[in-house]
């Protein structure tokens, strides 16, 4: 955790704490800069790219076709020259499951050229790179993403698919959507004149409307605006009396995921069933292909959150045994992402049912977060709200005006005359360019941190002893260093996967008369596995940062050799062997 | 929004009937119901795909032209899952429809019999039938698991994904087995080991009868049971990992029981259970819908006004759709006469996504529960004759159920029960197999399941007949000043049925009934300016039997002008009034 922690700071010199260290930006294999914003289809080249250009380490699979029919992507990450990709434990990484998040896609984009950028040049990246693998979608919502750029929109808006969704049930599907009055190429909000009216326009900046304050004067008078907010930017397309009420698509890819899924009326959004579009059914299926994933990250915004489950107060049940290691990694996380904090969905934030951290917390057992990127906070120096001022300084002089258009009047057809503008889609829920890079790279260390801890099993000493008539017993140690369990307390409960497994194989003329496992190295009794001895079931896994023993007994003539296997879907498989020859760790860490 | 008007009460407005065929005549007589003997037992007999096929085939070509089979999924053993459509082809006139699905499992054999028999019956007995409804029929949801039970002689609810059931990473390597050679995969019994658990004992009045030891009388268990099997993959454990992988009536998402075995890894993992999830979805004029299988909501009626975990999903029905069910429990008794039905777990099934989640009217029906056991001929009045021993009355058993299935078996069946037979079994040891043949208390014979289809047809005719009829009025056209009109405007349900269920009107998922007004000259709807009070699209989620919405608009009508009142839905055609001013008083439109 030290070396990280040094390692972030390093990278920036504008931290200016005593550890800050000046330091190049590495050469480059590849030329990405994370000073801009990539549409989907140039966010699909620069990643084919990448793994062009690290053959051997970075592959570009095809995993399916959104509904548009753009490619859905994933990367792997994998030396195989340190052993199988399915024998690495794995982290999933993804983001802009909503559209507008767009920030989410490059800052997945930015942990992937992070990692192929300095492996070999950085020994904690390549050690990890080594020792996992990883898989990356880049962008769960092809079309959300690419319409966000390509139509008008507002900070909010795209966040859907675009299969097409009969939003009104008037049997027409997506005839109403917002429109572009002003030409401003985003949709903002849409202001009438009004004598008994709740905004005004600020003094500050008329550009601006300002809310009046609805508590009466000394004198009991109340204060009155002149303008109402009519909604958001928009006609009545299909003429039947209602605005904007049957946009692009409609519905929330993230509430489609079959973990306490539940049906429109219960989660707006949700869709028909689990799984029910291309894009969350071509994630899904690539995610079951891979029991080795053994952590998961899934990236939004906005907020500057570090989210677990579960979305729904009856199922807080499922993290029971597993709250810690939530508790640790992302607490690391609050000290790393400034403005951050570590929440829980349903509790802290809204009730969410059928998300996809749910899924893979709850249904897959895998230690998961969603980060809501970006928080207004970084605006200010102090890390607070900023205030209105602060707001207006931001936008006037610090970005220039860019993410705002002026309010301009136009002729609405239902309305008369209304005021359009005010804040475009590049405003509120997405870093400027000249803070992205820094986003991307604090979060990319957060999940590197997640990563680095997934199981890193090793065997430990055996202890061996000598009862006599050539009878032994030996305790076996398996040492998990990280913080993430080889099985989860939640699949481990709900029998999820394969169990870990300890496989016995004595040389001729040893047999194996019993095993099982014993909590501490020096216990008496342990429970005899029940199938065969040579096979001992670890349906617990090794627990994080601890260790399980495995104890057996056989019997054979001194110095004979008995090979032992570890097999794990989160872990990498271990071989190794003990002799029969009277030794006592403890003895030994004397010397 | 404005001042669309909506009044239950029935103004005086003329109405005008839409169709001529009534739909809620009274059902045609049921088509009597010959008794049977039961025959050989299940599955003998029993039609595997092959034959269910050629036998769809055969309705389908009955129909002459108006019915088509449709492959709607393709079973992981390759076998196509086929639904028949009833109705015109051409799908050009709209109308309510009923959907039927059987064959769920392998178990229930005879609603795949039920179903298809129903349905010829209630075709032959009422031919009109599907002039005012279309059926859709998907009798053998499960073709993979039911060609393995009728093949295999034993019952298999799930379909043939591969699972391992004992997570040692292989697959389905240890199912159950004949280990005696007799042809049949049936029960073993035997003493427990010294120091294992023990979980039954011998009845002590009928031996042949094995069952948990009744501890309030004092019992201790003795024996062990198991499926017949081996331990063919050498874990320590038998038959603990069979064939085929997940229950489809537990694979759907209303109360989809995660993490509980044979559920599916996820709600609709599966092709058979997704075909009829697309199907369903695609079709929005289905409203009424009937499940043949394990389950039963009819006889048994689901008497639970609880919600689900979120508060917002009925656990079995909707409170407010009660009666309605009740009905529909009221058409089946009085047409299958069946009165009895076993308690099963609704989490996952079709018929709870179906009423819960697509807003359809379904209800599960359970056409076999243990048959009554045959009186003893009545004894006679003045009791046993002097001087002869008085008959013993038989002692009860500790099971009244297995003592009724051994009655039947020795009264009514032929070899519903297997003599137990000691054996020496290379994992069990010394014990006995024998017990209930396979299919005997689960399925019913051939013969009996084409008898209870012809009890049901009358059920699916009375069902059929249920539905909502929307009747529009004229529209009242009072000129006002300036060229504007006053169009008054009334729809009713004149049916027996509400446009669709309370759940159907919470989930959303069932189309509404839509009120446009459209400019006749362009047929496009009127643009907004035109339309000065009153929404120019009105939306009606729902509306009960007998009762009216009505819609009063002020539009820009100039003497001579004319607007159309659309009114369409998605189980009946479009219905078009025309109002029209005049010059002077008040007019009503015509109808085109």
């Amino acid at each position: 955790m030290n070396s990280i922690a040094t390692a972030i700071t390093a990278t920036f010199c504008l931290v200016a704490t005593p550890a800050a260290l000046a330091q190049d930006r590495p050469s480059s294999k590849s030329a990405l800069r994370f000073d801009h914003y990539r549409d989907y289809d140039e966010l699909v080249k620069e990643c084919r790219a990448l793994a062009a250009a690290h053959p051997g380490l970075l592959t570009y699979v095809e995993i399916g076709k959104s509904v548009e029919g753009r490619p859905m992507f994933a990367l792997i990450l994998d030396n195989p020259k340190t052993g199988p990709e399915a024998d690495k434990p794995a982290m999933y990484i993804d983001g802009n499951i909503h559209g507008n998040e767009i920030n989410a896609s490059e800052t997945v984009l930015y942990t992937v050229w992070y990692l192929v950028e300095n492996y070999g040049k950085l020994e904690p990246i390549t050690k990890l790179v080594d020792r996992t693998a990883f898989y990356f979608v880049p962008c769960a919502n092809p079309d959300g993403r690419q319409n966000w750029f390509d139509r008008q929109n507002s900070p909010h808006s795209s966040r859907t698919g675009y299969q097409p969704t009969d939003d009104d049930r008037d049997g027409v599907a997506d005839e109403d959507g917002p429109d572009d009055l002003d030409g401003d190429g985003s949709i903002g909000a849409m202001w009438r004149r009004d004598p008994n009216g709740t905004h005004r326009r600020s003094e500050l900046d008329p550009n601006e409307m300002e809310r009046v304050d609805p508590q009466p004067r000394a004198d009991g008078t109340i204060r009155r605006g002149d303008w109402s907010m009519a909604g958001m930017e928009g006609i009545d397309n299909d003429g039947d009396g209602q605005v904007n009420e049957d946009g692009p698509g409609g519905y929330d890819m993230n509430r489609n995921w079959p973990a306490g899924w539940n049906p429109d009326h219960v989660q707006g959004g949700a869709g028909d069933w689990p799984l029910s579009y291309p894009e969350t059914d071509a994630v899904g299926r690539f995610i079951m292909t891979k029991p080795n994933i053994a952590a998961g990250q899934a990236y939004h915004n906005t907020g500057g959150m570090i989210l677990r489950g579960p979305g729904v107060a009856q199922r807080d049940g499922l993290y029971e045994g597993d709250r810690s290691t939530y508790e640790v990694i992302g607490r690391v996380g609050e000290q790393m992402l400034p403005g951050y904090r570590l929440m829980v969905i349903h509790s802290d934030l809204y009730p969410v049912h059928g998300g996809f951290v749910n899924w893979l917390a709850e249904s897959l057992g895998v230690i998961t977060y969603t980060n809501e990127l970006w928080t207004e906070k970084r605006i200010s120096q102090n890390g607070g709200d900023p205030s209105p001022q602060m707001r207006d300084i931001w936008q006037d002089h610090v970005l220039f005006g860019q993410t705002k258009s002026p309010l301009k009047e136009v002729e609405h057809p239902t309305l008369g005359k209304v005021l359009v503008g005010g804040g475009n889609k590049w405003s509120s829920r997405i870093p400027p360019a000249f803070m992205l890079e820094e986003e991307c790279h604090r979060n990319t260390a957060f999940t590197l941190f997640h990563a680095n801890e997934m199981p890193r099993v090793s065997m430990g000493p055996s202890l061996v002893r000598k009862l006599g008539d050539g009878l032994w017993e030996v305790t076996l140690e398996l040492k998990n260093d990280a913080l993430i369990p080889t099985r989860t307390v939640r699949a481990a409960r709900a029998k999820i996967g394969v169990a870990d497994r300890v496989t016995l194989t004595p040389a001729n003329g040893v047999t194996i008369a019993a095993s099982g496992t014993v909590e501490r190295r020096y216990d008496r009794s342990f429970t005899p596995e029940r199938e065969t001895p040579r096979v001992v079931v670890l349906d617990e896994g090794v627990p994080g940062r601890g260790s399980t023993f495995v104890r057996f007994l056989a019997s054979g003539p001194e110095g004979a050799e008995i090979a032992i296997t570890y097999a794990a879907e989160k872990a990498i498989d271990l071989k190794g062997s003990v002799k029969l020859v009277a030794v006592d760790p403890a003895e030994q860490a004397k010397k | 929004m404005l001042s669309v008007i909506l009044r239950c009460a029935i103004a005086s407005l003329p109405l005008v009937v839409v169709s001529n065929t009534r739909a809620d005549d009274p059902p045609p007589p049921a088509t009597p119901v010959p008794a049977v003997e039961p025959g050989p037992m299940a599955p003998a007999g029993y039609p595997a795909p092959d034959a269910v096929r050629e036998r769809m085939q055969a309705l389908v070509k009955s129909m002459q032209g108006r019915a088509s089979l449709v492959t709607i999924a393709t079973s992981r053993e390759g076998r196509a899952v086929q639904a028949i459509v009833i109705g015109d082809q051409d799908m050009k006139k709209k109308m309510p429809a009923m959907l039927l699905v059987a064959g769920m499992d392998g178990v229930q054999l005879g609603s795949t019999e039920q179903l298809l028999g129903a349905l010829e019956g209630a075709l032959r007995d009422n031919p009109k039938l599907v002039e005012s409804m279309r059926l859709y029929a998907i009798p053998e949801a499960n073709p993979d698991a039911r060609a393995w039970a009728i093949k295999n002689k034993h019952p298999r609810a799930t379909n043939a994904r591969v699972v391992d059931d004992d997570r040692d990473g292989a697959s389905d390597e240890d199912a159950p087995a004949d280990a005696n050679g007799d042809g049949i995969v049936a029960t073993i019994r035997r003493v427990a080991p010294p120091g294992e658990r023990a979980t039954h004992v011998i009845d002590a009045v009928d031996a042949r009868i094995v069952r948990s030891a009744n501890k309030d009388k004092g019992e201790v268990a003795t024996h062990q049971v198991f499926v017949e099997g081996g331990d063919r993959d050498q874990d320590g454990f038998a038959s603990e990992d069979v064939a085929g992988g997940v229950e489809l009536d537990r694979n759907f998402p209303h109360r989809w029981p995660e993490f509980a075995s044979e559920a599916g890894p996820y709600p609709l993992s599966e092709p058979e259970s997704m075909g009829i999830a697309r199907f369903v979805r695609d079709h929005a004029d289905i409203t009424t819908a009937v499940v043949f299988g394990r389950h039963d909501t009819l006889v048994h009626f689901p008497d639970t006004k609880d919600k689900d975990s979120t508060g917002r999903t009925p656990v079995a029905y909707l409170a407010e759709d009660h009666d309605l069910y009740r009905e529909f429990g009221k058409f089946w008794k009085e047409s299958t006469k069946i009165e009895k039905s076993d308690h099963t777990d609704l989490a996952g099934s079709l018929v709870l996504w179906l009423a819960d989640h697509r807003g359809i009217a379904a209800v599960a029906a359970n056409g076999w529960t243990r048959p009554e056991v045959p009186k003893p001929p009545e004894s006679k009045e003045d009791g046993p004759k002097e001087g002869e021993p008085k008959p013993e009355t038989p002692k009860e058993t500790g099971d009244g159920e297995q003592s009724a299935w051994l009655t039947l078996s020795e009264k009514v069946y032929r070899g519903g029960f297997i003599e137990w037979k000691p054996a020496q079994h290379p994992f069990y040891g010394a014990c006995e197999i024998g017990g209930f043949a396979p299919f005997f208390r689960e399925s019913p014979t051939i013969a009996q399941a084409r008898e209870l289809g012809a009890r049901t047809a009358p059920f699916l005719t009375a069902l059929a007949a249920k539905r909502a009829r929307i009747e529009a009025s004229e529209p009242k056209v009072t000129p006002l000043a300036n060229g504007l009109a006053q169009i008054e405007f009334r729809i009713v349900n004149a049916g027996n049925m509400p446009t669709v269920t309370e759940m159907g009107r919470i989930t959303g998922a069932v189309p509404p009934v839509i009120v446009r007004l459209i400019d006749p000259k362009s047929g496009k709807g009127l643009v907004p300016e035109t339309v000065l009070s009153g929404r120019p699209v009105n939306k009606i989620d729902r509306l009960p039997a007998s009762e009216s919405r009505e819609f009063t608009w002020i539009v820009r009508l100039p003497a001579g002008g004319a607007v159309d009142i659309a009114t369409s839905g998605p189980t009946f055609d479009t219905i078009i009034r025309t109002a029209t001013s005049t010059n002077n008083s008040t007019s009503t439109g015509a109808s085109k």
